[in-house]
């Protein structure tokens, strides 16, 4: 349960942290960012963005409110489902990795998609992305080595399916 | 409160006759609420009822076109060898009548493309007709059916202010509204009874019940409650409506939904609250679908306004089984 205290922005020291994640993705923390609130809740917080700073709500039976930017847990920035679909517009900045039908299924089922199913590649953090460039998720482009070859792999971080494994 | 009292024994007390008593052990119901069906609507269409409620409710689903095309989802899903067929008095709402898998297992379900919603459900909402950029308050909001279809209906724009108790169901709420892409809202864990909250231009209860009137998806609801908890079940919806004429702005509209088809849940309710409180007024229900709700039970006459009210029936509208109801606060 909340506190009694209204709603305020997340501070400096934790927008530094969301920010050093929009670094490593390549976008500005404007792109995703206007007025960043949070409600802490078992030893995290849970970051919101709103259009508008809204008058003085109390946290009290607060649960969750606007856009659900992603969660602040020790020292990093765990991005949200919902921030993966608003950044998929910004795929021509070369943020995502684009998967085939079958990279897709696989995906969804939070597993890794190999090199043959990649259709665009990226290192690193990124939003993956079908075929019709409709956002999957979270993952991480890597390359591996599998029987003495370099291949290319889009590891999941996490993926569209959680919404059915968790059961909501 | 002393008519009342006499009036809930008129209406909870009854007896229950042979007829009633040989249906129910056939059908495997409650016995009262058998002879309630048999008061309601005599032998011929109880049993035809019954009937009804034996077969199970096909699929169906809402697209949310705030997010795509409702034409697009229909082709998607038929490529994937569903059978989809549009429900002809619900503009966003589809049938399923056959499905190779889970309808819940699609990509396009986890996008958020469609939320799986009977079509009572569904009806109730537009029945309530969201305006945008308006506050509105579900009471009683998990799992997020309604109030997606809110948020869908108000293209995002409207203040939607969602209540919860339950803490398992409210995970759901929240991974719906999110799932679906919309982020208008508020979601309050709280007692919808305790809220204090001001500038409600709108208010949807749709009320926990007995759920009578999904049977047909889930059988146990035939015999799940006796006379005694259907009482309360009363009262926590008689408190609910009270309620949200306490929060809604003067002029606000309020709609009151029960997913049942006893009179204790519907009727009843609207009558107490329209005894009590001298704000509160009946609109008509523009619906495409169902009958007028009744005016007499058991020889009380309810106030001659719930007849504005509608019912849905199973056996006749090919629904859930449905009492709702638009009012203002006057």
């Amino acid at each position: 349960m909340q506190d009694e205290e209204d709603l305020a922005l997340l501070p400096k020291s934790d927008l530094k942290k969301v920010e050093s994640f929009a670094r490593a993705l390549g976008v500005s923390l404007s792109s995703f960012l206007s007025n960043p609130v949070f409600l802490s809740r078992n030893g995290r917080k849970d970051v919101f963005d709103l259009p508008l700073f809204p008058k003085p709500v109390t946290k009290k039976y607060l649960y969750s409110l606007g856009f659900y930017v992603g969660y602040i847990k020790g020292k990093v920035f765990y991005p949200s489902l919902m921030l993966s679909k608003r950044l998929s517009r910004l795929c021509f900045l070369r943020i995502c990795n684009r998967v085939d039908g079958f990279g897709e299924k696989v995906f969804l089922y939070n597993r890794r998609v190999l090199e043959g199913h990649i259709i665009e590649f990226r290192k690193g953090i990124s939003i993956v992305v079908n075929e019709r460039g409709e956002p999957l998720g979270w993952g991480v482009g890597k390359a591996i080595y599998m029987k003495n070859k370099e291949i290319k792999v889009v590891d999941p971080l996490k993926d569209l399916g959680w919404y059915l494994r968790r059961g909501g | 409160m002393k008519t009342f009292k006499t009036i809930d024994e008129k209406v909870f007390g009854y007896k229950v006759s042979k007829e009633a008593l040989g249906l129910s052990r056939r059908f495997g119901y409650a016995s009262y609420v058998v002879e309630r069906y048999l008061r309601l609507l005599g032998m011929e269409e109880t049993e035809e009822l019954l009937k009804v409620n034996e077969k199970p409710m096909p699929e169906s689903y809402r697209c949310n076109d705030f997010l795509i095309a409702c034409n697009e989802v229909e082709k998607r899903l038929k490529e994937k060898k569903f059978l989809v067929s549009k429900i002809p008095f619900l503009p966003h709402g589809y049938e399923v009548t056959f499905s190779p898998y889970s309808l819940g297992a699609t990509h396009e379900y986890m996008m958020g493309y469609y939320y799986i919603q009977d079509p009572g459900s569904m009806l109730v909402a537009y029945l309530l007709d969201p305006r945008k950029y308006t506050t509105i308050v579900d009471m009683a909001a998990a799992p997020g059916g309604k109030a997606t279809q809110i948020l869908q209906l108000t293209e995002d724009s409207s203040r939607l202010i969602a209540v919860e108790y339950k803490r398992k169901r409210i995970k759901a709420l929240r991974s719906n509204l999110q799932r679906m892409g919309f982020s208008n809202y508020l979601i309050l864990r709280h007692d919808a009874r305790k809220l204090k909250i001001k500038g409600a231009d709108m208010i949807l209860l749709d009320s926990p019940s007995s759920g009578e009137g999904i049977i047909r998806k889930d059988p146990g609801r035939k015999a799940r409650y006796t006379r005694d908890d259907l009482k309360k079940i009363h009262t926590i919806q008689y408190e609910l409506l009270n309620k949200a004429f306490d929060l809604v702005e003067k002029g606000g509209e309020v709609l009151y939904a029960a997913c049942s088809t006893a009179v204790e849940e519907g009727e009843y309710v609207i009558h107490k609250v329209l005894e009590r409180r001298k704000d509160v007024e009946v609109l008509r229900t523009p619906s495409p679908i169902g009958d007028k709700a009744f005016v007499e039970y058991n020889g009380v006459e309810f106030n001659a306004e719930v007849s504005k009210c509608i019912r849905l029936w199973p056996h006749r509208h090919w629904t859930e089984g449905f009492f709702i109801c638009r009012m203002r606060r006057i």
